[in-house]
């Protein structure tokens, strides 16, 4: 039975809302507290860090503080903190009482007076300034009148003035003043208060001059802050706003809050993680030397580092390592992928090793024979670029010369004077125009020269492979050539034994006939000592696993012996450029120059050393190939060689047209992720949370196969790029490198692309790299010839003989030398088996047939590395006095001076030992103002130079020698090393044999 | 079963409304009946005992004597729509701040993402084009939808059921209502959330979604199954299969609409324009489902090609 309805009561009127109401209403109030606590905390994360960055660092500071303290204590207890602080005391001392006496004479006197002049003097200015702007604006003539007679009025007004006295005396006198008069005394205070305080000036100039060299000291011999400082930053922290730092670049409206969290970045101490308890959010930048290039103010944080500036919500937002933000933060690793963006014309960014190691092995294993990338392979864009301008200026030449005839054929005819004149005239200017485009075309002409022979393909020329290479050996090579010579550049691709086969027989079926000069056999012993000694293992490298030793840059010879033959390779060594004639080219047509240079060894040393390199092998046997003289195979061997691309990187005949079979990687970068082909790994990439360019890219470097993995594809679909065999660094280094390669929407202002001598820089070192000429120089300082890491080098007697340090080089030696050296090392015609300047030297400077442009790339890039203009000035050093020349040539004999122990005199059996160059060449190759600092200082410009330092002391304004000195000396008041500097730039052979003869007193 | 896919389909803020929406219109779908045929039981009794419904009942609510007849909107209905306020207000605050609103990453006009879905409440007209000439999908039904839905309180001639939830006397509403809205409009933003991936491929939930998917799917028109191959015979053809079609369903929903006394009586009142109109609505409207089935089920494209439409 059904409850009873209670019938009385309607539910509808009398049923109570107040519980649902009040539930309701406690719900939404929480939801409302819920929101302003979110918006104000959890929306906000930063406070919390700046929070706790002001405890940490300001506990921190306070650590800091006592041993900065301490540090500074110790620096101004030295001797010389205490002498300037000293002679500061006594220069105060001797100013103190005249800047007294001007404190009291402009505090009590003139100030004083000035002040209460002024009142008065003030309110007559502004009635009379009035009066003058309404008159300037009043446009009736009378009234300009009246108003003037106003201002007359009140410069008649006597008015009473009360003046302090000017003595200092603190009396008021009451005067009656005019205006004028009232002007005249008021202008004349300000003038005697601005020559007061001039003269205070004056008179503490030496001791502020002082106080600046003392702070200076300070500064200098204080490791970081002083205790002032710290308490300055102390300070700062306790005044701490919590709010949103952030940096705002104008002109790109680019936003970046980053130090909202970061807030150690550019704080003036550096602060490790461990200082502020473990947080390394709180770090100074690791380069606070990279900030100063590029200051925040003006670069941001996140056009560096991507990430999302304006984020500020949380880390992961902030740091855009979100699906959804398409510049994340870079990894700590590829950091250095920001560089490129900007640095982009580079193939070495100073700072950015890792990023630099990427381009260098872009460019020295070969990748642009496969991918373009723009800036690699720029001498075929440039090529090119010219032969497209040769094209437009001829056809523009051609058109002015057709306007030319027509002009002055319309001249002859027209009967109008005016009109023929006009004709004419137009017809001149057409030739000047064609005078002005022939000169271009020239200076087009001449580069294309020399770009003709700078364009090459990356890997060795194969037409040569029929002289070169042991039939045999071929298909085993392309099988696996790292099987053959572990690390080679030269990868290995998934090719099929047939298809081994028949692009072998291609290869060999397509290689010139030529007749090789057969040479006698030489010493390999003695060419095994030439080999480690020349120079050879700058590049190339002997020895597998630890027992290998010289540069990677070029091939590893071990097992060269197995591959060519004697003939062959004493061609090569003798002349890298002699190629085999080509019966289907024309004769006459440039070559490209390869990089391996000519060592200049006489024939009996390269037959030496071609003797050594047929001994490395070992006695690997190899299968018979007749397959390869089948015709048919070839055929089908030149689809496979298009195929798979090898023309990217080698000459082959009939292929010489063959693009590049690799995308572009210019921005690759930027190419949005989805267009990368992941394939079937595409959801076990975004489960495992490397759905992104740099799992893209390290994992397609480690196995370039690896996007093929399950799927069912023929053969020849498959992914074609071969295998490097890449160490983890250098597959991060590449990484970092693709990365960077981005498309970047920053303006051409932030882009580093000079105009100026910089931009020597940027293009001298791409053929610096491409030509390994670190191999065998020290060009920067943090770089390492490989030369230096042959073990025979690390014996201190050997360490002479590597080969000089160009970290300076731009200083030290003239342009036109420099370019004469370059083109040719030797310095002579004739006499080239050997070093033209360090004869000494066992390793020989290379003649590398750089081409005209290369020549001046180069040198270009080592003067303006020294700053250094291409101009050389002969600076006219004040010729030697007779007396002088004397004097130097005692010291130059003298024992505490040695110099031609060591430096060459000409004398062969001399030289042999000498490890320095001849002096007579300095006045052609040495910059004197160079050679004067290299004197006083050389470790300073070349460390480890055996060059002694300390041979001049200072005394006063002048360096003295500090050996003992001959006797004439006495009374001699010059610099002794410029004299010397002045006696070797005039030093002539007469004068040198002089002072070899007499020996060394 | 790929949990972690499903997971992401139904976890997305953007998609929340759907998997709300998949709970929230069975509820009230049943709520809603449930209180009809409460109200449609209340109706037969009274209906059976005149008198009673003097003494017993305000329009559907139970009435006793001595009670107002009515009572005001103030504040008797106010304070409840006020606490429903209330309530969803609080509901929505604590929505907006758990579910940041779905930004993606900035748009790239040369790069188009895969699967590219419409906002979820048009995503039913997205998954009308797989049936359907842009035209007609994108322009023509939801100019008809839109002409249909001002169009019902013109063609509704039933005076019956305002004001309460019945039943019994509004089936036919109710039914078109249910397939129209539920059936056809929700359920296709349902597939179009959960079901269709990359490439508007179809995905169960669960499967995993493969941008490298591949299916096999031929479909033909009509005319082809059948081989007529003359431009003018198939246009003509699919002309006649389209004509028979909407005859056919007409003639259906005149039997529907002539099967009980009660539906013959509003027919009765409608006028002729009225009841065309509704034909016209009707027709129309199943002839998605229908197409839908065809192109599902026999793999058929097209059925009437002509030079300016297909259908």
């Amino acid at each position: 039975m059904p409850k009873p309805v209670d019938t009385d009561v309607d539910p509808v009127v009398t049923k109570s809302l107040s519980v649902p109401l009040l539930i309701s209403t406690l719900i939404l109030t929480f939801s409302l507290v819920w929101a302003i606590y979110d918006e104000v905390y959890v929306m906000r994360p930063w406070k919390n860090f700046q929070a706790d960055f002001i405890e940490l660092y300001s506990s921190f500071l306070t650590r800091l503080k006592p041993r900065q303290a301490a540090a500074e204590a110790e620096v101004k207890e030295s001797p010389e903190y205490q002498a300037l602080q000293q002679e500061l005391d006594g220069a105060e001392e001797l100013a103190a009482q005249r800047v007294r006496e001007i404190d009291t004479v402009v505090g009590r006197g003139v100030t004083p007076r000035l002040l209460t002049a002024r009142q008065t003097f003030q309110i007559l200015k502004s009635e009379i300034d009035a009066i003058t702007y309404q008159i300037e604006t009043e446009t009736s003539e009378s009234a300009k009148q009246s108003l003037q007679e106003d201002i007359d009025k009140i410069k008649a007004r006597v008015v009473e003035v009360n003046l302090a006295s000017e003595d200092g005396s603190g009396e008021v006198e009451t005067l009656e003043m005019k205006f004028e008069a009232l002007q005249a005394e008021f202008l004349r205070l300000q003038e005697r208060r601005v020559a007061l305080q001039a003269e205070r000036a004056k008179v503490l100039e030496p001791a502020s001059e002082i106080r600046a060299e003392r702070d200076a000291l300070l500064a200098n011999r204080l490791a970081g802050l002083t205790a002032q400082q710290v308490d300055g930053l102390v300070n700062k922290m306790e005044n701490f706003n919590i709010e949103i730092k952030q940096i705002h670049l104008n002109d790109i409206d680019w936003v970046d809050r980053c130090e909202s969290c970061h807030l150690g970045t550019r704080e003036p101490v550096s602060i490790n993680a461990e200082d502020v308890g473990g947080r390394a959010e709180f770090v100074s930048h690791p380069s606070l030397d990279l900030l100063r290039i590029h200051d925040p103010e003006q670069f941001g944080c996140s056009t560096c580092h991507n990430g999302n500036g304006r984020a500020t919500r949380s880390v992961v937002k902030g740091h855009g390592r979100h699906k959804f933000w398409l510049w994340p933060l870079w990894h700590k690793e590829n950091m250095q992928a920001g560089c490129h963006q900007c640095h982009a014309r580079e193939v070495i960014t100073e700072q950015a090793d890792v990023l630099n190691k990427g381009r260098t092995l872009f460019l020295n294993k070969g990748c642009w024979g496969c991918h373009r990338f723009e800036g690699f392979d720029r001498e075929s864009d440039d090529l090119a670029a010219v032969r497209q301008q040769m094209k437009i200026i001829d056809d523009r030449r051609n058109a002015n010369l057709k306007e030319q005839r027509e002009s002055i054929a319309a001249g002859d005819v027209v009967e109008d004077m005016d009109e023929a004149d006009t004709l004419y005239a137009r017809a001149d200017l057409l030739s000047l125009r064609n005078a002005k485009l022939d000169a271009e075309y020239g200076a087009l002409k001449v580069e294309e020269k020399s770009l003709v022979l700078e364009t090459r393909k990356f890997g060795p020329n194969l037409k040569e492979i029929k002289v070169k290479l042991r039939k045999e050996w071929i298909p085993v090579w392309l099988t696996n050539p790292h099987e053959f010579r572990p690390g080679t550049k030269m990868p290995e691709f998934r090719l099929l034994e047939d298809e081994v086969q028949k692009i072998s027989a291609y290869l060999w079926q397509n290689g010139i006939e030529g007749e090789l000069a057969s040479h006698p056999p030489g010493d390999p012993e003695r060419g095994k000592e030439l080999f480690g000694t020349r120079g050879c293992l700058g590049c190339h490298s002997m020895g597998e696993g630890d027992a290998r030793e010289g540069g990677n840059f070029a091939a590893n010879l071990t097992r060269v012996g197995e591959k060519t033959n004697y003939d062959f390779l004493v061609r090569w060594i003798n002349n890298p450029s002699e190629v085999t004639p080509d019966p289907e080219a024309d004769a006459d047509a440039p070559h490209p120059i390869p990089i391996m240079p000519s060592l200049r060894l006489s024939i009996d040393e390269v037959r030496d050393v071609a003797s050594y390199l047929m001994t490395r092998k070992t006695d690997a046997t190899y299968e018979p190939a007749d397959y390869m003289d089948d015709p048919a195979m070839a055929e089908e061997g030149m689809a496979l060689i298009r195929h798979y691309g090898c023309a990217g990187c080698h000459e082959i005949r009939g292929l010489e047209l063959e693009g590049r079979i690799g995308t572009e990687l210019t921005l690759e970068g930027s190419k949005p992720v989805e267009r990368l082909d992941f394939a079937l790994l595409t959801h076990q990439a975004e489960m495992e949370g490397w759905y992104n360019h740099k799992g893209f890219f390290e994992r397609k470097l480690k196995d370039p196969a690896i996007y093929d993995q399950g799927k069912m594809r023929v053969h020849l679909e498959k992914l074609r790029m071969p295998n490097f065999h890449l160490g983890d660094d250098e597959i991060n280094a590449l990484t970092t490198f693709l990365l960077g390669a981005v498309d970047t929407n920053l303006p051409a202002h932030y882009r580093y692309e000079p105009e100026d001598d910089r931009r020597y820089i940027q293009e001298g070192w791409w053929i610096v790299r491409r030509y390994n000429c670190v191999g065998c120089h020290q060009i920067s300082f943090s770089g390492q010839s490989a030369l230096m890491s042959v073990p025979l080098y690390e014996d201190p007697d050997w360490q002479e003989q590597l080969p000089p340090q160009l970290y300076t080089q731009g200083a030290r030696v003239q342009p036109d030398w420099l370019i004469r050296f370059l083109d040719n090392p030797a310095l002579h015609e004739t006499d080239i088996h050997r070093n033209g300047m360090r004869t000494y030297l066992e390793a020989r400077m290379p003649t590398f047939h750089f081409s005209e442009r290369q020549v001046m790339k180069l040198s270009r890039f080592f003067m303006a590395r020294s700053s250094q203009s291409m101009t050389h000035v002969d600076p006219g050093l004040e010729p030697l006095t007779a007396q002088e020349t004397l004097l130097a040539r005692r010291l130059f004999q003298s024992r505490g001076a040695p110099c031609l122990r060591c430096h060459m005199t000409g004398n062969p059996s001399h030289d042999r030992d000498a490890t320095a160059p001849n002096f007579l060449t300095a006045s052609t190759r040495l910059k004197p103002d160079w050679t004067y600092r290299w004197m006083l200082e050389p470790a300073k410009i070349a460390p480890g130079t055996a060059m002694p330092s300390e041979l001049f002391r200072k005394e006063g304004d002048r360096w003295v020698f500090t050996g003992p000195l001959p006797a004439a000396f006495e009374g001699y008041e010059k610099d002794h090393a410029d004299l010397l500097v002045r006696y070797m730039f005039q030093l002539t052979p007469a004068e040198l044999r002089r002072l070899t003869a007499a020996g060394v007193q | 079963m790929d949990w972690h896919q499903l997971w992401t389909i139904i976890s997305l803020p953007d998609n929340i409304p759907i998997v709300g929406l998949m709970f929230l219109i069975p509820f009230y779908t049943w709520y809603a009946f449930r209180q009809a045929f409460a109200n449609d039981r209340l109706i037969d009794q009274l209906e059976s005992d005149p008198e009673m419904a003097k003494t017993h009942h305000r329009k559907t609510q139970p009435y006793q004597k001595g009670w107002a007849r009515e009572v005001h909107v103030w504040p008797y209905l106010l304070r409840i729509e006020f606490l429903s306020a209330i309530i969803v207000t609080a509901i929505l605050m604590v929505w907006s701040i758990t579910l940041d609103a779905p930004l993606e990453e900035p748009a790239n006009p040369t790069l188009t993402m895969n699967p590219s879905k419409a906002p979820w409440y048009f995503l039913g007209l997205q998954e009308m084009l797989v049936y359907f000439d842009p035209w007609i999908a994108g322009v023509l039904m939801p100019t008809l939808i839109i002409i249909g839905l001002i169009a019902i309180p013109y063609i509704d001639t039933n005076p019956l059921g305002n004001g309460y939830y019945t039943y019994k006397q509004r089936r036919f509403a109710i039914w078109t209502f249910l397939f129209g809205f539920v059936i056809l409009w929700c359920a296709m933003v349902v597939i179009g959330t959960l079901i269709r991936g990359p490439g508007w491929m179809w995905f169960w939930p669960g499967q995993t979604w493969d941008h490298n998917k591949l299916i096999f799917e031929v479909n033909r028109d009509l005319h082809e199954i059948l081989g007529i191959t003359d431009p003018i015979l198939y246009g003509i053809f699919g002309f006649l299969v389209v004509g028979g079609f909407f005859l056919i369903t007409a003639f259906g929903i005149h039997k529907l609409m002539t099967l009980t006394e009660f539906n013959r009586k509003i027919l009765a009142r409608m006028t002729l324009l009225q009841y065309l109109t509704m034909q016209v609505l009707l027709i129309t409207m199943i002839g998605l489902p229908a197409k839908m089935a065809a192109r599902l089920l026999f793999r058929i494209k097209y059925v009437w090609v002509t030079p300016w439409f297909n259908i």
